[in-house]
């Protein structure tokens, strides 16, 4: 016998658990135990199946979703819970790449199928990623089939998630999208164990829901800025007409870099509006590079691509492989995500004949990142990527040059060519003004002339003064942040408001530091002297 | 003391302040908001600044945004689009571009709305610079008793205390 059910026997329980009387919408009821026929379990069946979710792949020139093209993919590596009707699970699974699930079930009894979108693995390795409603209680999304007797013989119960798109526009329940954003999770899991087996991942929550729009404010609200990642949490949009993201892989797997960067890495990025063709802060750039390379290689395909508009018809796309651009260099997020993905993937292609994979990427990142003393930039990594694989060494730099990047032979990129006027890096001696300028030439707050870096030694420890003057008038108004470099972490700043001028004294013990100066005002040409004493 | 401190990860952000939802509007209240500083995903060198008007239901909130952009070179092309329930009292076209040029930092829109409901409603901008992306944004309208428009899936316990939202599976069940 073949039954098909679309279920709403869910949807008619929670209605009438509303009652009337204006209760709220997002008061957390438990589920009603609903009487049904009772026969005594006297033994077990298998109950198996498979699980999907509708993915909607983008069109094929990467503009805009394809809904006349929505495949079924594997649900995998989720929990299974076959539930009784008094809202107890009877027995539980997990999926398997497949989507694929058996379990032993108890014979005669009402059960339904439930589906969690979250992956929970205790032993090593192990991860634990949920996937929530943000905007409504932070509840677990999962998707349930019907109620029904499990009989006295084996049966199959195939669970599929809907993408509730009713051919011009979303008609119903998303069901799929919080299985979509997770599925983005698992495929970058299982690059990160490609490389170490036994990865033991820090908790994530991805956060999704169709309030979830383009603005800051209040998350439990849905305003979300856009989709980013913040201390264990990715954001994801989901505001239909406008932008979403759950069918946007690369977009969610990008988060997902930045998720691994402050987990298993280090980031010293300021973060901040960034596009392919700016020239950036350099760790910004090696954060956002990172961040698209990454989605490149976790999914095993270099086209990334962003969708949004009505219906999601509209978007843009580039390729971390064989994309080129403009502004080349350092500072260019689109230079150092085609050279990661180049030191990472198969594929020649000109100066690109390194096929490292993963592993050796990995290593840098989990490594010598962690403990750089300079500011993460594609100088720390490459650097740290040359002494461990020195056999490559040339073609890494024949790479780097076809990127307009001449060769780097220190974490501080000493020796830039291109655009050496804005190179970041200065060393101050105490006691000696040292001039730097900084300006708003390629934009503001996180572009590369807005920032300049200070490399100092303290001998003895104390107290030091330092000031951050402007030369050249008093339209400025400086900032500075002090960094130990062993271990490395800010160990002050100052921010007043006074108009060219930033004094702060600052106790400081022996050891190297870094002083990152930038000026609030953003103006076209501040020329400002530091002084440490 | 300034806003902007330095942060370790790209993408931790500085969330405004909440917002305070009172069911009795007397006055309109300002709310303002920008990207500015903000994480973004990978897009167009766009960002937004903008103030709206927190009314009581009927009364004109008067919308201002800002676009600023980094890039001084081609055009930035923007479509505007109001929540259906939101009443456009100005008449501001709804496609139009901008020349993005080195003297020109900032390019203003104004929109007058209204509606008939309390709500949170949205002013939705979309821009794309040829070569560079799209960005999407959202400007909050808030209309009375600022609640969210969309129902909310009613959540559930699991046996473990787990909350749960839930939606219907299609399935097909084979009996062998």
């Amino acid at each position: 016998m073949r039954l098909k059910i679309f279920n709403t026997f869910a949807l008619t329980l929670l209605l009438s658990g509303c009652g009337g009387g204006g209760s709220s919408t997002d008061a957390v009821i438990d589920t009603p135990t609903v009487d049904t026929p009772t026969i005594p379990s006297t033994g077990s069946v298998t109950m198996s199946g498979t699980v999907t979710y509708d993915l909607v792949p983008s069109n094929s020139n990467s503009i805009g979703l394809d809904y006349d093209n929505i495949r079924r993919e594997a649900v995998k590596g989720v929990p299974i819970d076959a539930v009784n009707s008094s809202n107890q699970s009877v027995a539980s699974t997990i999926t398997d790449s497949s989507g694929y699930y058996s379990f032993s079930v108890p014979n005669n009894t009402q059960m339904k199928i439930r589906v969690s979108a979250k992956m929970l693995q205790t032993s090593t390795p192990s991860w634990d990623v949920k996937v929530l409603d943000n905007t409504n209680s932070n509840a677990l999304y999962v998707m349930e089939g019907a109620l029904s007797s499990s009989g006295t013989a084996d049966s199959q119960r195939n669970l599929n998630a809907a993408s509730g798109w009713g051919g011009t526009s979303y008609t119903s329940s998303r069901t799929a999208a919080p299985f979509a954003v997770l599925d983005n999770a698992y495929h970058a899991i299982q690059k990160v164990l490609s490389a170490n087996a036994n990865t033991v991942f820090p908790p994530l929550v991805m956060n999704w829901s169709i309030n979830n729009v383009s603005v800051s404010g209040d998350t439990s609200l849905g305003q979300i800025t856009t989709s980013h990642y913040s201390d264990g949490n990715l954001f994801i949009l989901g505001d239909a007409d406008s932008d979403t993201d759950e069918y946007d892989d690369h977009v969610v797997t990008h988060e997902w870099g930045h998720y691994y960067e402050d987990k298993f890495s280090r980031s010293d990025s300021i973060g901040g509006p960034h596009g392919s063709e700016d020239r950036l802060e350099i760790r910004v750039a090696l954060g956002e590079g990172w961040g698209n390379a990454f989605s490149g290689m976790a999914l095993d395909d270099p086209v990334y691509f962003d969708t949004l508009g009505i219906a999601q018809s509209q978007g843009f796309n580039f390729n971390v492989e064989s994309g080129t651009s403009d502004s080349k260099g350092w500072y260019s997020e689109s230079s150092i995500q085609r050279i990661l993905y180049d030191v990472y993937d198969s594929n020649d292609d000109g100066s690109d004949i390194l096929s490292l994979g993963f592993a050796p990427i990995h290593q840098v990142f989990t490594g010598a990142e962690k403990t750089t003393p300079a500011f993460t930039s594609i100088f720390t990594f490459i650097t740290a990527l040359k002494d461990e694989n020195a056999g490559d060494a040339d073609t890494i730099d024949k790479m780097l040059l076809s990127e307009n990047i001449a060769q780097i032979t220190d974490i501080y990129g000493t020796g830039r060519i291109n655009r050496a006027s804005d190179y970041p890096y200065h060393e101050l001696t105490l006691g000696t003004p040292l001039a730097i300028v900084i300006s708003n030439a390629d934009g503001s707050y996180n572009k590369l002339s807005n920032r300049q870096y200070v490399k100092f030694t303290i001998a003895s420890s104390g107290t030091y003064t330092i000031k951050v003057e402007q030369s050249n008038g008093t339209n400025s108004d400086p900032d500075f942040y002090v960094f130990d470099t062993a271990p490395f972490i800010m160990v002050d700043s100052s921010d007043g408001t006074e108009a060219g001028v930033e004094e702060k004294s600052v106790p400081l013990a022996a050891g190297d530091y870094l002083l990152d100066v930038s000026d609030y005002k953003n103006v076209l040409n501040a020329e400002l002297t530091v002084t440490i004493n | 003391m300034k806003i902007v401190k330095i942060l370790c990860m790209s993408s931790l952000l500085i969330s405004t302040s909440a917002m305070a939802f009172s069911t009795k509007v007397e006055k309109p209240a300002v709310v303002k908001g920008t990207s500015i500083g903000k994480y973004a995903k990978p897009g167009a060198p766009a960002d937004i600044s903008y103030k709206s008007q927190h009314v009581k239901i009927g009364d004109t909130s008067n919308v201002n945004i800002i676009l600023t952009s980094s890039s001084t070179t081609g055009t930035m092309k923007v479509k505007v689009k109001v929540d259906k329930d939101l009443h456009e009292i100005s008449n501001v076209k709804k496609h139009f571009s901008f020349d993005l040029s080195e003297g020109k930092k900032e390019y203003p829109l104004h929109l007058e709305v209204s509606a008939d409901e309390d709500g949170l409603y949205y002013v939705r901008i979309q821009v794309a610079i040829k070569g560079q992306g799209m960005r999407a944004f959202a400007v909050p309208v808030y209309v009375g008793e600022a609640v969210l428009k969309t129902k909310k899936t009613a959540v559930e316990k699991t046996d473990k205390g787990e909350t749960i939202s839930v939606s219907a599976a299609e399935e097909t069940i084979t009996k062998e």
